[in-house]
């Protein structure tokens, strides 16, 4: 059975086989060089290559090196001394003295010993040399003396023997067998030699002869080889220069011997000869090496830097004081298309674009003079070969050691690309914006392209209604209208949903009564339900606030295209709307639902339904009409509201269809309502100057207002309306009212109306638009201007007659009239013709305001928490009946709701509630 | 014909004094806020202004500053029609400047009085300030 064994082990052997060879030749050489009465050495080089052969090699092998030695050790002694226990003893000192520096320095530095480092030099002068050797001489010197009054003298011969020994031979030892040492090996062998050589033959001649005193000549010899080659070299010297002192000076030949004729003498002199040599050398040598080491690793992150700076692509500069180039690193040349060394030296305006001189003057001024660090810009620069290039630099000060400015460092980037795709999306924005704009000149003026004809279509048309006409030609004219109308809501539609589309309808915020509205529209829709036989209803949660926050004109346009969709495809039953309120969460919705029995929606068509031109069914346009716009625009709207239009369906069992909007309650606003009902328009008998640039206008309004008893003057544009009510000044004929259209060649509406009011603001006529656009702003325009209302094109025949007699009927002054529209917005007009012409009286209107007021206060201390809100609107309610019950005899009622107005201010926040609802109750009764 | 600039933000109390003074003889305009009224005023110059004490935007004592700072509206006459309780709305119409005050809700007839009483006249000036 072969067990193989291991290398380790076979490392250890031979470690060990050799380092006992070396030990035992080390000392046949240290007994050779023996003299004196104790046959002692003076110079004992056994133990230092014991102790380098330990610092060598791992610590389990320690046993078997030791062991080995301390044979050969015994063998060696056995030859001088004759005691085998003495031999033993003194073989065994030695073994230990090794071990102590070794085992002290694998401590404190491991493995790794590099003779060089000056704390391993140190670690080995003191622990492996001189407390090592302290110990073993102490140790020994009592085993060589054989009594006691020479034990002392012993150990005056063998401490510094082996001291000796070890400080001569463990550095070099170590210097040739580290990798450190490698290093210096690379210095040149020939100079090493060289150099050792020198040292040989300058100890031969100093040593050599006996007439001169010059031993100490040795040294800078020594010094010298120190400086020059390293450790190894310094180490190798010594030793040689040791070796050669000894020879000589034991053979009696060399300077040693005129010191003195005594040979313990002479070999102390040489021990500390040899010891000075060693201390002035190898401190040199430790310090060069450590300076070389750093050098080293300058050289290495020299290198490294050099690299990265290489490889980066952005340019790292400096500059001196004036500007000029110090450093580049290569990227420059890329970059610029220069190369590094004709740029050095030279200014760095020379490669900047000339205009942007100054940004890069301004960064580094900024940079000098305030606190700021960094300064970052972006310059155009100048390549080689003539291109223009952008780029984006970042650049700090550099200060000398008196802190005075002493140029710039920073770094410089190529940033052509970036910018050029920075201004490619400038450039595309621009035309973005461009094309937006021209899309909404488009539409104003498509507007007013079609509504002109349009005018001139039911205009005449209107006007012909209200003449003689046969029942056919009645019937005719009446389809010419009712196709006109057609065209004219389709128009509105395309407008609305371009509008919606290019994101310029805005939906408005303000208070809307909700009532009236259902009201209206149901109303609107009710006489062409009745004409087929159907019902229409519809009901309000008491629940819902009177006002809320809304687009009232929109969310008219949204109910009266599902009513219309409603009745139209309802042949009988009945159409409702209902209004109801749902909590979802903290929030509150409106849900109005439009219902009817109708025929219904398919399942599947009921998501396309609300698409641009889709309909129910593919022949649903024929049967009924209608360009299927209406339900996409009332989808569109609802959404852009904040709510949902939804569709629940069953063919020919009936539709419903539901908008939900958020729900907050709103102020209420008091719109003027006309105070007395419109009178059929007659005989308003006004002066009128109508501003009209299309003839066929002028002739439809023309003829309108004729038929209204007005006398009417024509102006062609804006210079024309301004002369003509200077004339009609000067004649004694003041205008009672001005028409204006708005869109005419050389001077517009705004800008004649402007002027006509300016030239005399107290009493000049009343100046009312006339125009196919309703844009938000031109309304604001006219409003700025002084104008004082909007008639939209088409003119209708009712809308012109309530519009003359509104501002200039009877009662001078409709400046009652005047004062109060001014706030109104605008756009209200257009509905307000549309409201119900009959007004219910004052008296009635009290007595709504009071049953709603009682109504909703009720509502709301029954949903039982009071906060601010809530008081706040009861109070309001309050204060409202209060003001105005005296006013219609109902004066008690009043002094109730004053008490409850003040109840909520003054009580305290405990008892509110209670003083509230039992004042309520009162107040209740006594409604 | 006498013109009236009335500045009054319930609807209701406006209307009825509306009909009240138009049958008196007076032609009314209605504003519903100091700022129309402001501007109702510099564009109509009228025979009176009724303010209410208490309107949105601008309060009545507010509009009342406003006009007798303004040299060309200063020595237009006002009524102040005050709330009912609040003694220092009185007050308050007094120190901005105003001829007469009525108290809410007042007497028809005992308005049209006030307002006969304002209008022929050279109107008493106030000390403004």
């Amino acid at each position: 059975m072969h067990a193989k064994i291991p290398p380790k082990y076979w490392e250890m052997a031979i470690a060990a086989t050799a380092t006992a060879t070396a030990v035992c030749l080390a000392g046949i050489v240290g007994i050779f060089l023996a003299q004196g009465p104790q046959n002692l050495t003076i110079l004992w080089p056994a133990n230092a290559i014991l102790l380098v052969a330990l610092l060598l090699r791992p610590r389990r092998e320690w046993a078997a090196i030791c062991g080995m030695s301390w044979i050969a050790l015994f063998v060696l002694a056995g030859t001088v001394f004759h005691s085998s226990v003495t031999t033993g003893a003194l073989s065994a000192v030695n073994i230990v003295e090794a071990l102590v520096g070794a085992w002290v320095l694998r401590r404190k530095h491991g493995r790794n010993i590099d003779i060089t480092r000056r704390r391993v030099f140190a670690d080995v002068f003191l622990w492996a040399a001189l407390v090592a050797c302290l110990i073993s001489s102490v140790l020994a010197a009592p085993l060589l003396a054989p009594d006691s009054a020479d034990i002392f003298a012993f150990w005056l011969s063998y401490f510094p023997s082996h001291l000796l020994g070890v400080m001569i031979l463990a550095p070099l030892l170590l210097a040739l067998t580290t990798d450190r040492a490698a290093v210096f090996r690379r210095r040149s062998r020939s100079e090493i030699g060289l150099v050792i050589g020198g040292a040989a033959l300058a100890s031969i001649a100093i040593f050599g002869q006996s007439a001169y005193p010059v031993m100490f000549l040795a040294f800078p010899v020594l010094t010298f080889a120190a400086f020059r080659v390293g450790m190894a070299g310094a180490s190798a010297s010594t030793f040689v220069f040791s070796m050669v002192a000894i020879w000589f000076t034991v053979r009696g030949i060399g300077p040693v011997t005129l010191i003195s004729d005594v040979d313990a003498t002479r070999i102390l002199f040489l021990q500390i000869l040899i010891a000075g040599a060693t201390l002035s050398t190898f401190p040199i040598a430790v310090a060069i090496a450590g300076r070389q080491r750093v050098a080293m690793q300058l050289a290495e992150s020299e290198q490294q830097k050099r690299r990265i700076l290489a490889q980066i692509d952005e340019v790292v500069f400096e500059t001196d004081l004036q500007g000029r180039w110090t450093y580049l690193n290569p990227a420059w040349e890329d970059i610029t298309g220069y190369s590094r060394e004709d740029t050095i030296g030279r200014p760095w305006d020379e490669i900047v674009h000339p205009e942007d001189k100054e940004i890069v003057v301004d960064a580094v001024n900024r940079l000098i003079t305030s606190d700021e660090e960094l300064a970052e810009y972006n310059i155009r620069y100048v390549r080689s070969e003539g291109t223009i290039r952008w780029n984006a630099s970042m650049v700090r000060a550099l200060y000398d050691e008196q802190g005075r400015f002493a140029g710039v460092a920073g770094t410089m980037r190529d940033d052509t690309e970036r910018k050029l795709a920075e201004e490619q999306l400038v450039a595309a924005r621009e035309a973005a914006e461009q094309a937006t704009r021209a899309k909404t000149t488009f539409l104003a003026n498509m507007s007013h392209e079609i509504r002109t004809p349009m005018n001139g279509i039911l205009g005449f048309s209107e006007l012909l209604l209200g003449s003689e006409l046969t029942g056919e030609q009645r019937r005719q004219v009446q389809l010419i209208a009712s196709s006109a109308d057609a065209l004219l809501a389709l128009l509105n539609d395309i407008l609305d949903i371009s509008k919606i589309e290019s994101g310029r309808l805005d939906i408005a915020r303000e208070g809307v009564d909700i009532a009236q509205r259902l009201r209206d529209c149901t109303a609107l829709v009710t006489p062409m339900a009745e004409a087929k036989g159907l019902q229409v209803e519809y009901s309000l949660d008491p629940e819902i606030p009177c006002w809320i926050m809304g687009d009232g004109l929109r969310l008219r346009q949204i109910l009266l295209n599902l009513l219309g969709n409603a009745v139209k495809f309802t042949e009988s039953g009945h159409v409702r709307a209902d209004a109801t309120r749902r909590e979802a969460g903290r929030e509150s919705w409106l849900d109005i639902a439009v219902s009817d029995t109708g025929i219904g929606v398919a399942a599947d068509r009921q998501d396309k339904i609300f698409e641009e031109f889709q309909q129910a069914e593919y022949d649903t346009a024929r049967r009924f009409g209608g360009t299927g716009l209406g339900l996409a625009i009332s989808r569109r709207l609802a959404t852009m509201m904040g709510g949902t239009l939804t569709m629940t369906s069953e063919i020919g069992k009936g539709t419903t269809v539901t908008l939900s909007i958020p729900l907050t309650a709103a102020d209420p606003v008091y719109w003027q309502e006309p105070s007395r009902p419109m009178p059929k328009a007659e005989n308003v008998g006004a002066h009128v100057l109508l501003a009209e640039d299309l003839d066929i206008n002028r002739e439809v309004i023309g003829a309108m207002l004729r038929k209204l008893g007005c006398s009417v003057d024509f102006a062609h544009d804006g210079h024309d309306a301004i002369g003509a009510v200077e004339r009609s000044e000067i004649l004694g004929r003041p205008y009672d009212l001005v028409l204006m259209d708005l869109q005419m060649p050389r001077l517009g509406g705004v800008d004649a109306a402007r002027a006509i009011i300016a030239r005399d603001p107290e009493s000049a006529p009343p100046v009312v638009a006339l125009t196919a656009n309703i844009f938000a702003r031109d309304a604001q325009a006219c409003r700025d201007a002084g104008i004082k209302d909007i008639l939209t094109k088409p003119i209708r025949f009712d809308a012109l007659g309530e519009l003359v007699q509104k501002w200039a009927g009877a009662g001078v002054d409709a400046g009652g009239d005047a004062a109060s529209t001014v706030a109104q917005p605008v756009a209200d007009m257009a509905e307000q013709r549309d409201a119900a012409a009959v007004a219910p009286s004052l008296e009635e209107r009290y007595a709504m305001r009071k049953r709603d007021s009682i109504e909703r206060i009720g509502a709301l201390i029954r949903q039982g928490k009071l906060g601010e809100a809530e008081l706040g609107e009861i109070a309001a309610l309050a204060h409202k009946l209060a003001g105005s019950a005296g006013m219609f005899g109902d004066a008690d009622f009043g002094t109730l709701a004053g008490d409850l107005e003040e109840a909520i201010e003054a009580t305290a926040a405990d008892e509110r509630l209670e003083r509230v609802e039992s004042l309520f109750a009162r107040l209740s009764e006594a409604a | 014909m006498a013109r009236i600039v009335y500045a009054e933000d319930d609807e209701l109390i406006a209307e009825h004094v509306r009909e009240t003074l138009s049958e008196a003889g007076y032609v009314v305009g209605i504003v519903n806020d100091g700022i129309s009224a402001l501007q109702a005023i510099k564009i109509k110059h009228p025979d009176l202004v009724i303010l209410d004490a208490e309107m949105p935007g601008l309060p009545g004592p507010e509009v009342l500053r406003k006009m007798r700072t303004d040299p060309k509206l200063f020595d237009i006459p006002v009524l102040m029609l005050t709330a009912r309780r609040s003694k220092g709305d009185e007050d308050l119409a007094k120190y901005a400047g105003a001829n007469e005050y009525l108290r809410k809700p007042y007497d028809p007839d005992q308005l049209v009085a006030v307002v006969n009483s304002l209008v022929p006249d050279a109107p008493k000036r106030r000390a403004f300030g």
